[in-house]
């Protein structure tokens, strides 16, 4: 009889064999091969902590409930992150993180230490069996920026790990993170439940710096980004576009490249792999991937919140400036808001600038500014011609400039010509709203007696 | 078809015209009797007594406003059987409770349960159910009481249910809110255990898991379950709690090892039941046969139909059981079409199957409960505890399969006081016609075992990853019986896992728990995709019997609606079909070949003493249970046998398990007895592990009704090899040497054996049909042998020492090769009874197989192989 070991290679085998020939992309198969086989093979040699703290700068960590490795490294507050200066990634006390959350606007303290966080997991399915292998946390000395990481040598370290980072929230003010309130937050919750221990991120005010970033920049990068690729270290927060990732981000805003930079599907292989052969070589770009996170991070977040204490017309880009002016509307501060989409709308960038003028199209109606509000709609209508993808605002300039002519103008013939284009142009409920529009519309026109001939906005859509 | 009447109305005295009818039938059936009819249309009625309550104080201990809102709902007492599982549960003592239907089991856990939250209202309770509909039922009833407990100061108790449906933003309230969970093993699987951090609250507090319907978990998805609960132990042990199980079950034979086994520890049987129960009948029919050379009986759906006709026409409330989804439809509309009334008055006939939309089914229980629905026709959707009241007759067409499920269905008649009914109508299959001609096999027999085999590799070998991954091994640890740092060594080699630490680190990207499919070994399988109008999924078919369904010119049908597959893209698992007309149905014609790799037992020198080498798979069976369990919980694959010893009788006697006496079947006349000097002493009976490799080479079309051979194809499908156990009969060379026929005659003997043989053993074991393949010498019956053997011309030459495999049909086995192993002498016996007590002259299909398949002196010559195989052994 075979023994139990062959027998189970033989299942293990054969459910592998299946499972590579239905995914022959599974970016795994390259990246098993970051150290040699031969390396990699081998197996159970025990890791030697103190060889990879020394390996990577680090020391061991020796606590009551464990020992884990602990990498501080600092950027002087000269140094130079991108084009930016570390100095001006501080955080200024009265920076107006309220405009980004309301509910930060009510935090007196947050000011004191702000701690920038961030992550790395051994997988992004989620569950008992994700662990957080390399926590990273950042935060502003006198003398620069100190960077602390803990990496953890196996699954004993935790305890110790979870500690010592409990400690350090205890002492922050403010937890900023990146994509950290769908990711790394409720992945660390879910560690200290596994421990059995109170997470110390349930009172800590915390901002998170995508949605933030996401108003800002939407869903493009400001120019510059470049060829933009690859998500956020693999940050989980799937579907979002490449243009708000933040090593995008860190390109257009900071002029920041990284260089050898490892790829965010590779990380929990590379930690595997340290695992298996106690290799420093085989996390030390995860580290570094980890800490440029955290630089670049801070230096965004000291970016947006500047330039939102600044105000619109101290941006360099017309995209910003649309952010803003977003981030105002949200907040609502109308007045700055209307300046900010007032100085987008003079921008080259076709789509910035009618995406603007439909905000100020929205602000002016609402104040009662009806001329100026149908002027902007009438502007985004001339931006949106022989441009297929801005038609969904073009619909709604011409929705409104319909209703703007029926009801404010009364002028049903010119009303009546954006209502056919809209019919024409749109499907379902809202081609159904357009006829119901054209019919009254075409009653107005008949009890008037009035049978002038409509302006030509039918052909807007034609291209 | 019947005369069109309308249905009485649900007045009058309903018992008289119960018993009047029944009165009929028992004269028809006693006359038959007395005229020593061998065919007799109604073989069985019995007559079960009523039977008083016996109640029992609630314990002393027992919280006031518990005892305050039971009196509430009328209740003063419990039964005695209540009394005796609270008392046991309350104590931590683990309890298995074995309740007939309407008896009362829910209050057998809800009120330990409740007591214990009002003691201590941090306390967490975790119900599971096989179904997800089974615990939105189960809901409505702890809600009532958990808020009349409420009323009476017990504070608010958080009762829910928690399975794929509940809303994403409702989860994390129930995590941290629920007093009692209400789940089933699936969510258990893959949304609780793999975020137990999320439910420490439950976990840390968790005093008792209650498991319903546990006699459900047999099998693979019971071996699937086991697995699960291991790895719910360990969560508990990680987060310090320590509940007590209570698991009520149907009446199996086993319920207290099958308990044992799914759960690993030591349990209490409460198996005396205190509920009252009216007289009830229980009768069985055999349809006439119309084509006495054939052996063709009236279908037995319209035998159905008619005897539904007859109660519905008293006035009686009925449900009847059909045994596919089709045959449920088609039923339905015969008994819509049998009456008329007023517009909507044939809505009082329901029918009722899974893939009806949750709002129409809970219509229905309504109506069922309320008398509104007079006659339901279901699947076996409705055997589980679903609440639709008591009804006045319970109607089965077809068997169940079993005899513990056919007790339950027939449990869906009958109240607490007054007479009701049960019918059980035979198909020609062979096991209905075997248990319709041998009611004493039904009414004598306790009921089957319930086999699981929690340490098959497949199944193991993914639960242990998914337990790596929930929380890492220690390597000390051990994981129910089987050496688990052997299994986490190979896993390592793959690096799944990695040894840190003195740990097992999970090393892998994956959610384990997503790979594990638990209603199956391996979760791949084929979607059939229906390209009539665009394209869209319309079924699926597990790994195992895709080609053999879904081949090339094969026609698959659902609903009664027939596509043929144009395209089957094996490598892709997919088959396309498109909507066609046709009279016909495919049948495919496998070859299989089974290798024997190892063998673990054989015979007839009687089964292995505890210090024989025994058998591989159970060869560490004891080490690492170390719970103190006093009997042999981790060798119950090993199935009856064990069982036997652990309860001090002799190895051998199946009687219990099978709990048929071994009789002499009468039919000795035609064959002589074997002189003593022809016994042959070799070995006959053994199983162990085999590779079987099985490849569909052909098809046959089928005329529907009258099931003609209309034309074939020939396929070219790649082979299909599974690693599995098979118990397997090898029939002597002298035997099959002493037989006065010809080799092609002995060829049909051997073939229409194994056929029969391969009929009698799921009703052995408890098992579905699809659950054991069968191969002969190494080539296969199956394909052919569904609808009755195998066509002449097609079986080869056999060789002179032929052996019948009968095998697991799962990779890595479920554990039926080494019961059925143990229940040799009764499987023999059985398939005689089968053949030889079948009325036709030379073979049908509900024993050899149909003659013309089988060859002419088919029966003969397998009822004389079974004369020799059985005769009795030699003593040791």
């Amino acid at each position: 009889m075979r023994d139990l070991a062959s027998r189970l290679r033989a299942i293990v085998r054969e459910g592998k064999r299946h499972r590579e020939s239905f995914s022959p992309d599974d970016p795994e198969k390259d990246s098993r091969c970051l150290l040699s086989s031969a390396e990699d093979i081998g197996g159970a040699l025990p890791l030697d902590a103190e060889a990879v703290a020394r390996a990577l700068g680090g020391e061991v960590r020796q606590e009551r409930s464990g020992a884990f490795i602990q990498v501080d490294r600092t950027w002087d507050a000269t140094d130079f992150h991108g084009s930016r200066r570390v100095s001006s990634f501080a955080i200024a006390r009265d920076a107006p993180v309220g405009l980004f959350d309301p509910r930060l606007a009510e935090v007196a303290d947050w000011p004191r230490r702000p701690v920038f966080f961030d992550i790395e997991t051994t997988g992004l399915s989620g569950g008992a069996g994700t662990v957080a292998f390399l926590v990273g946390c950042g935060w502003f000395e006198d003398d620069g920026f100190r960077v602390r990481q803990f990496l953890l040598t196996g699954p004993a370290s935790e305890p110790a790990m979870l500690d010592a980072l409990g400690e350090l929230f205890d002492e922050a003010s403010l937890l900023v993170t990146y994509n950290g309130r769908t990711f790394d937050v409720p992945t660390m919750e879910t560690r200290w439940a596994f421990h059995r221990r109170p997470s110390p991120a349930d009172e800590l005010p915390h901002f998170d710096m995508l949605p933030a970033a996401r108003r800002l920049w939407g869903r493009r990068a400001p120019r510059g980004a470049g060829a933009s690729s690859g998500l956020r270290d693999g940050g989980g927060s799937g579907g979002d576009e490449a243009g708000c990732s933040l090593t995008a981000l860190e390109r257009s805003v900071l002029r920041f490249h990284r260089v050898g930079d490892v790829p965010g599907f590779e990380i929990p292989v590379r930690y595997f792999q340290f695992l298996r052969t106690g290799h420093a070589e085989a996390v030390r770009g995860v580290l570094e991937h980890n800490q440029y996170d955290l630089v670049s991070l801070a230096a965004v977040t000291a970016h947006a919140l500047q330039m939102a204490a600044d105000g619109p017309e101290t941006c360099r880009e017309a995209i910003e400036q649309g952010g803003l002016g977003r981030l105002y509307e949200r907040a609502g501060d109308l007045a700055r808001a209307e300046r900010a989409f007032v100085l987008a709308a003079e921008s080259d960038d076709v789509e910035v600038a009618a995406h603007a003028l439909a905000r100020l199209g929205v602000l002016w109606r609402r104040a009662g500014r009806h001329g100026e509000a149908a002027g902007a709609w009438q502007r985004v209508l001339r931006l949106a011609e022989r441009r297929l993808w801005l038609r969904p605002l073009a619909r709604r300039a011409a929705e409104a400039l319909a209703i703007h002519h029926e009801h404010r103008a009364g002028d049903p013939d010119t009303a009546r010509g954006y209502a056919e284009a809209l019919r024409r142009d749109a499907s379902g409920r809202a081609a159904e709203d357009a006829r119901h529009r054209l019919a009254r519309l075409d009653r107005k026109i008949k009890s008037a007696g009035d049978t002038k001939g409509g302006p030509s906005a039918a052909q807007l859509f034609e291209s | 078809m019947a005369a069109m009447s309308s249905l009485p109305a649900l007045t009058g005295d309903k018992d008289q015209s119960l018993a009047a009818l029944l009165a009929r039938l028992e004269a028809q059936h006693d006359a038959a009797a007395r005229e020593g009819d061998e065919d007799p249309h109604v073989t069985a009625v019995r007559k079960l007594p009523a039977v008083a309550a016996e109640f029992a104080p609630f314990p002393a201990s027992l919280d006031p406003r518990l005892v305050q809102a039971f009196g509430a709902r009328g209740i003063a007492q419990p039964y005695t059987h209540q009394a005796e599982a609270i008392d046991h549960a309350l104590g931590g003592r683990d309890v298995v409770i074995v309740t007939p239907t309407a008896s009362g089991k829910t209050l057998c856990y809800n009120v330990p349960v409740l007591q214990e939250i009002l003691r201590d209202p941090s306390s967490r309770a975790l119900y599971l159910f096989p179904t997800k509909a089974l615990a939105q039922d189960q809901l409505a009833e702890l809600h009532q009481m958990a808020s009349l407990v409420g009323a009476e100061g017990g504070g608010d108790i958080g009762v829910f249910t928690y399975d794929g449906d509940t809303p994403q933003d409702a989860r994390r309230a129930i995590r941290t809110r629920a007093h009692v969970v209400l789940s089933n093993p699936d969510m258990v699987h893959s949304g609780i255990l793999p975020h137990h951090p999320r439910w420490a609250k439950l976990f840390e507090n968790l005093k008792f898991v209650v498991i319903d319907e546990l006699h459900a978990y047999r099998g693979v998805f019971g071996s699937h379950l086991a697995n699960i609960i291991r790895r719910l132990h360990r969560i508990c042990r990680h987060y310090g709690s320590s509940p007590t199980f209570i698991c009520s079950s149907a009446t199996i034979a086993n319920p207290r090892d099958l308990a044992e086994r799914l759960i690993g520890r030591e349990f209490a049987l409460v198996d005396r039941n205190g509920a009252p129960r009216g007289e009830k009948y229980f009768l069985f029919v055999n349809p006439p046969v119309v084509v006495p050379q054939l052996g063709i009986r009236r279908s037995y759906l319209a035998e159905t139909r008619r005897v539904a006709i007859e109660f519905l026409k008293r006035g009686l409330q009925l449900i009847v059981f059909a045994q596919s989804r089709l045959s449920t439809e088609i039923l339905t509309t015969y008994l819509k079409d049998a009456f008329h009334g007023p517009p909507g008055a044939a809505d009082v006939i329901r029918g009722y199957r899974g893939g009806y939309l949750p709002l129409r089914r809970r219509e229905i229980e309504r109506g069922l409960r309320s008398g509104e629905v007079r006659c339901v026709v279901s699947t076996s959707a409705l055997e589980l505890g679903i609440d639709i009241g008591a009804l006045d007759v319970a109607v089965m067409a077809g068997y169940p399969g079993t005899i513990a499920a056919t007790w339950q269905r027939a449990g869906r008649a009958g109240r607490r006081s007054g007479r009701s009914a049960a019918v059980f109508v035979a198909s020609s299959a062979p096991i209905d016609q075997f248990v319709v001609r041998h009611p004493e096999y039904f009414f004598d027999a306790s009921p089957e075992h319930a086999l699981v085999n929690p340490d098959n590799l497949h199944i193991l070998l993914d639960h242990v990853k998914c337990a790596a991954f929930e929380l890492p091994f220690t390597d000390e640890e051990g994981f129910g019986t089987i050496n688990v740092q052997e299994v986490l060594a190979v896993l390592a080699e793959d690096g799944f896992v990695q040894p840190v630490d003195g740990q097992w680190q999970w090393t892998h990207e994956s959610y384990p728990a997503d790979a594990v499919s638990l209603r199956s070994v391996t979760s791949d399988n084929f979607v059939v995709v229906d390209t009539t109008d665009g394209e869209r999924v319309i079924g699926e078919t597990d790994f195992t019997s895709g080609p053999s369904t879904l081949h090339e010119k094969a026609i698959y049908i659902v609903e009664g609606r027939l596509f043929q597959v144009d395209r089957f893209d094996f490598e892709g698992r997919k088959a396309y079909v498109s909507s066609v007309e046709c009279d016909y149905y495919t049948d495919a014609i496998t070859y299989t070949k089974v290798t024997i790799l190892e063998t673990f037992e054989e015979g007839p020198e009687g089964p292995r003493g505890p210090g024989s080498q025994g058998s591989g798979s159970q060869g560490s069976a004891n080490q690492g249970a170390g719970s103190g369990i006093g009997r042999d919980v981790g060798a119950l694959a090993a199935g009856l046998e064990e069982d036997a010893r652990a309860e001090g009788r002799a190895p051998g006697a199946d009687e219990r398990a099978l709990g048929t006496q071994r009789r002499t079947p009468n039919a000795d006349a035609h064959v002589p007895p074997v002189p003593s000097a022809q016994r042959p002493v070799p070995a006959l009976k053994a199983h162990g592990e085999v590779h079987v490799v099985s490849r569909v080479v052909g098809f046959k079309k089928i005329k529907f009704y009258t099931n003609e051979n209309v034309g074939s194809g020939e396929l070219d499908l790649p082979e299909q090899q599974m690693h599995t156990t098979s118990y397997w009969l090898t029939i002597p060379r002298e035997i099959l040497a002493g037989l006065p026929y010809g080799t092609a005659d002995k060829r049909d003997g051997v073939i229409g054996l194994a056929h029969a043989m391969r009929n009698v053993a799921p009703l052995l074991l408890m098992c579905d049909a699809h659950d054991l393949g069968l191969s002969v010498d190494g080539v296969s019956l199956e394909g052919g042998s569904r609808m009755g053997g195998v066509a002449r011309g097609e079986a080869p030459e056999l060789s002179a020492e032929p052996v019948v495999f009968l095998y697991d049909n799962y990779p890595g086995g479920i554990g039926f090769s080494e019961p059925l192993y143990g229940m040799h002498e009764a499987l023999i016996d059985r398939t005689r009874e089968l053949i030889d007590g079948c009325p036709c002259q030379s073979g049908c299909p509900s024993c050899v197989g149909p003659e013309g398949a089988t060859g002419p002196l088919a029966k003969s010559v397998a009822s004389h192989l079974l004369e020799l195989l059985a005769a009795p052994e030699v003593p040791a």
